[in-house]
């Protein structure tokens, strides 16, 4: 037992030589943590070639501000500045005890013009939403289905939307809406998409960040949507988007958009398409990045840029004032003029 | 290429140790054949930091459970075991609650030959190439406000040459044992391993990226009973070197059963 303590003695005290092995815990500098967060962007963030961002002159520009900030609140800024100079709607960062700085881009402060509680006031009057509260859903005029999906937030719900269909059973056409659909869980999105699958397709792929060069990319994956169920919906389906359908959404729109069934209705998407990954700085703040370039399935990306619907429509103020919602009339009328 | 040429150099070095060791074991000197099995269990103590998952060292402990098999014939030892452990992990700044956890396994082989010329389950140093095998599994949990967890992946194997000293100690043994790998294969995480299409790199590597070394400190009370408890203390300690390092250093102690098999030692 005298061989066993000494052991177990022996452990305790080379924890003390952790540090020798490890190294020193980072300083927590501003300095420091500005170099932690300039690299690891340099190492993982996808999108510099393509937005022509020059990241050494970015660095260059706002280390000197980072180091001379006063407190947290004013360094946290500079680095949201910084961060900002991206343009890009899934880069932030959180710093500790405050709400997360992120970029505010033109996406973010456009109105789309679109309005919920008008949908369901004056559309959709008998609705109600799928168990777990995902979706919700009832019949427009003229005998078309409407499922509006507000976000992909969560994981394994897509079997509500064959619940949500099978209840919608007498509607002739679908009118799904992701308009002002904030994004969420990726996966979701093909799951959805493949409830109207009739075959695999390809509707887009991801290029991922693999090394240190901000050219450094794997090859091009190909991004699937296959049917995912014995119960398969043959009925004509019109999605719905706006400048303020995100991410996800608009990597259900890319998945929808290969289906012959299927037409896109409303104005172009966000653009913002970068599949974020969570880091944190040794301060504790956390900060997300895009690490991966989405492309459509004729390779062309659409960060920045968004996804073109089939059927241009742009919601105006003045229609707002009416009380009117011009993207989801459009698809009404294109559902009546295709319905049996 | 140059890399690559000293590794396979290094692996052609390592496999002709052991063909010579396991050679040496149909010499005029092989007679005795002895083999045991062990199972011990007990407390690792891990620190790492590896810069895929966070710039920070993480610290903590967990349980560990580790196989072992080995085969004593003339001259020639040979070793075969099994590990594994799961450990949680903290941040060692208080002001980060940001937590590791760790699901590691190990895989151990090695070949040895008494070098003075004593056979059996004798006193005495060993030498020979050893191929160790770890696989880590690192779920990462950030504190920001989504709570979200990241997964991350290291799997290492190597070849290097290891040495075995072993000593009687009134009625038990003790028994040192000290490797180092000189070349290997790794794969790491680039990018985290739950995130779609996740990346890991692989790359071959020589002691210029991967060094480190690996030891056991074991007693055995009864030496020449068919059972003995053992009582184990093991380490290892990695620096890996590339654009996302990984620095690690392992401690376990555990308590276990030996069984023995054949001839014992005079």
């Amino acid at each position: 037992m005298r061989f066993l303590r000494s052991l177990t003695l022996a452990l305790v005290l080379s924890g003390g030589c952790a540090e020798a092995v490890l190294g020193p815990t980072p300083a927590p500098d501003h300095g420091s943590l500005f170099d932690e967060l300039w690299r690891e962007f340099d190492l993982h963030y996808s999108f510099f070639e393509l937005k022509r961002v020059n990241w050494d002159s970015l660095g260059a520009h706002y280390r000197p501000l980072a180091i001379a900030s006063a407190n947290d609140a004013a360094f946290a800024s500079v680095l949201g500045r910084m961060l900002a100079e991206l343009k890009d709607g899934h880069v932030s960062i959180t710093p500790v005890g405050v709400s997360a700085v992120r970029l505010m881009s033109r996406t973010d402060t456009t109105s789309a013009y679109y309005s919920s509680s008008l949908v369901f006031s004056k559309y959709v009057p008998v609705s109600q939403y799928s168990p777990a509260r995902h979706l919700r859903y009832g019949m427009l005029s003229g005998g078309a289905g409407y499922i509006c999906i507000p976000d992909f937030l969560g994981n394994d719900w897509a079997g509500e939307l064959d619940l949500a269909i099978q209840q919608l059973a007498k509607a002739t056409s679908i009118v799904i809406d992701v308009r002002s659909n904030s994004g969420g869980t990726y996966a979701l999105a093909a799951q959805l998409a493949g409830r109207f699958a009739d075959r695999e397709r390809i509707f887009g792929y991801v290029r991922r960040r693999s090394g240190p060069g901000h050219g450094d990319f794997t090859d091009f994956t190909a991004e699937t949507v296959a049917p995912v169920s014995a119960q398969r919906f043959r009925v004509r389906v019109y999605v719905l988007s706006n400048r303020r359908s995100f991410s996800t959404a608009e990597n259900f729109i890319l998945a929808m958009r290969v289906l012959p069934t299927v037409t896109i209705v409303g104005d172009t998407s966000a653009g913002v398409s970068g599949a974020p990954i969570v880091r944190e700085l040794s301060n504790g703040w956390t900060y997300q990045l895009s690490e991966w370039i989405e492309y459509t399935p004729d390779h062309r990306p659409f960060e920045g840029i968004g996804l073109s619907p089939g059927v241009y429509v742009r919601a105006t103020a003045t229609d707002m004032l009416r009380g009117t919602d011009a993207i989801l009339e459009r698809a009404v009328a294109l559902a009546a003029a295709k319905a049996p | 290429m140059a890399r690559v040429n000293a590794a396979m150099s290094a692996a052609v070095l390592c496999l002709v140790s052991v063909q010579l060791a396991c050679a040496q074991s149909a010499s005029p000197y092989a007679r005795a054949v002895s083999s045991e099995l062990s199972i011990s269990a007990g407390v690792a103590q891990s620190e790492r930091r590896d810069l895929a998952a966070s710039p920070l060292n993480f610290g903590g402990r967990g349980g560990d459970l580790l196989l072992g098999y080995a085969r004593e014939r003339g001259r020639t030892l040979l070793q075969l075991s099994l590990g594994g452990g799961l450990r949680t992990l903290a941040s060692s700044t208080s002001a980060v609650a940001s937590t590791e956890r760790l699901t590691e396994t190990e895989l151990h082989a090695a070949a040895l030959r008494h070098v003075d010329g004593r056979a059996g389950n004798a006193d005495g140093l060993s030498i020979g190439a050893s191929f160790d095998a770890n696989v880590t599994f690192t779920a990462h949990s950030y504190r920001d406000a989504s709570q979200r967890v990241s997964e991350f992946v290291l799997g290492v194997a190597t070849l290097g040459p290891v040495a075995n000293w072993k000593r009687t100690i009134g009625s038990g043994a003790l028994s040192a044992q000290l490797g180092v790998p000189i070349a290997g294969f790794v794969q790491h995480s680039y990018s985290p391993l739950n995130a779609q299409y996740a990346l890991t790199n692989s790359r071959l590597v020589t002691i210029g990226a991967l060094r480190g070394s690996s030891g056991a400190l074991s007693y055995a009370s009864f030496n020449s009973a068919r059972f003995s408890p053992v009582y184990l203390y093991r380490f290892a300690v990695m620096r890996y070197d590339d654009v996302q390092q990984v620095r690690a250093l392992t401690q376990s102690l555990s308590v276990g059963m030996v069984a023995r098999f054949g001839p014992q030692a005079q």
